[in-house]
């Protein structure tokens, strides 16, 4: 358990399963959450306790964020074997409330995740993967030094319309002091 | 030149030559898997695949063999990554007979791909992913008129150096407005007859750089 000056950071338990199906409402969903072929799917209570179940050679990805009171806010995790040998992966941060993005509380939960990708997992960057409709989810990236690499058109058929899919990428100043500077400039 | 080029299922009888194939150092390099796999693992991994195509009517994923009564076997195509409710796909082809990778052949394979996505199988959008350093194919995907719509930097390793990673797309739309520009300027002519031509012209075209090369200035 970490803990921070506002927030909690614990590693998501089974019993969390009944939050945490929250966040794959169809009314907002969300690209982090879409399975590999891009189908958002909605797990029940029972599903998604045996995601969280703890196995041998299975990678902890959620953890879950708690404000100081114990309610969950939000979870933070690293998504790996997109490349192992490429060295990145997916750093995702989701809270409930979006307003809650600008809190110091998801801060905190990013510098811890982020840390976690560059420092101790050594990835050379992070991609983020984001539907045309998650624009706070996007703005809060783009202010954490997150670059465009394009847009894929017309990937996702939900509410009547079709979305687009941005990925989006951070590269680690450590390997890659160079990148990035664009944005500090600004 | 011959356009008999066809994709069917692929066939236990086949499982030697699709070992072959994946084996060659050039299936690791230009696509994916590792040099380190037994030809039995090779094989029990085609085994689950050809399995998983048997008997299902949504499958998530599509293996093809390109075929050719002139040729031979020509190569393979992976449809994965299938969604029926976004009707998307990625696709890979990989020309396995060395002696047929060139731009007729395999150009031909990729339109026969196409056709077969959107005309057959009624995908919506089809997801291309190369490697930058491998410009013949990517150069085959634009001329289908795919849009290249994620440059990934320093994305894949191959022998201890990074390259960028390409992602392409190509939607129906796009597809059916190449295909009535063919009908329109060549009557009668399918989309595989004219990408005979096609193949023709680039196939002049790369003897006329290479000459061009060796010439000496």
């Amino acid at each position: 358990m970490i803990t921070c000056t506002h927030c909690v950071i614990r590693t998501a338990e089974p019993d969390d399963a009944w939050d945490m199906v929250r966040l794959y409402s169809p009314d907002h969903p969300r690209a982090a959450l879409l399975g590999r072929n891009r189908e958002p799917f909605q797990p029940g209570v029972e599903e998604m306790r045996e995601v969280l179940r703890p196995g041998e050679g299975r990678p902890q990805v959620f953890y879950a964020v708690e404000d100081l009171e114990g309610v969950i806010r939000g979870y933070c995790g690293l998504r790996t074997g997109l490349g192992d040998d490429a060295h990145y992966g997916e750093a995702i941060v989701l809270m409930h409330d979006l307003a809650d993005l600008d809190t110091p509380l998801a801060q905190e939960a990013w510098e811890w995740v982020i840390a976690k990708a560059f420092r101790d997992s050594l990835w050379r960057k992070t991609v983020a993967h984001l539907l045309e409709s998650e624009t706070a989810q996007r703005a809060w990236l783009v202010e954490r030094g997150f670059e465009s690499c394009g847009v894929q058109r017309e990937v996702l058929y939900t509410g009547g319309r079709w979305l687009n899919i941005e990925t989006l990428v951070l590269y680690n100043r450590e390997i890659y002091p160079e990148m990035g500077l664009e944005h500090d400039a600004k | 030149m011959r356009s008999d080029i066809y994709l069917r299922r692929a066939d236990r009888e086949d499982l030697d030559q699709i070992v072959e194939w994946m084996e060659d150092e050039d299936f690791i390099h230009f696509l994916y898997g590792d040099a380190s796999r037994s030809p039995q693992r090779i094989r029990e991994h085609i085994v689950a695949m050809l399995g998983r195509t048997m008997g299902q009517t949504l499958p998530g994923g599509i293996y093809l063999l390109i075929d050719s009564p002139s040729y031979g076997p020509v190569g393979m195509l992976a449809i994965t990554n299938i969604s029926w409710r976004n009707r998307a796909c990625s696709i890979d082809t990989y020309v396995g007979n060395k002696k047929l990778r060139n731009s007729f052949v395999g150009g031909l394979a990729f339109f026969r791909t196409l056709e077969y996505c959107f005309h057959e199988l009624n995908m919506h959008r089809i997801n291309l992913f190369v490697y930058a350093f491998n410009d013949r194919s990517w150069r085959i995907i634009e001329r289908s008129g795919a849009k290249r719509e994620l440059v990934i930097k320093d994305h894949i390793l191959r022998d201890g150096k990074f390259y960028d990673f390409y992602g392409y797309g190509l939607l129906r739309s796009e597809f059916d407005e190449l295909f009535e520009s063919i009908a329109t300027r060549m009557p009668r002519v399918t989309l595989a007859e004219n990408a005979v031509n096609w193949a023709k012209a680039m196939e002049e075209k790369d003897a006329k750089a290479a000459a061009e090369a060796e010439t000496p200035s």
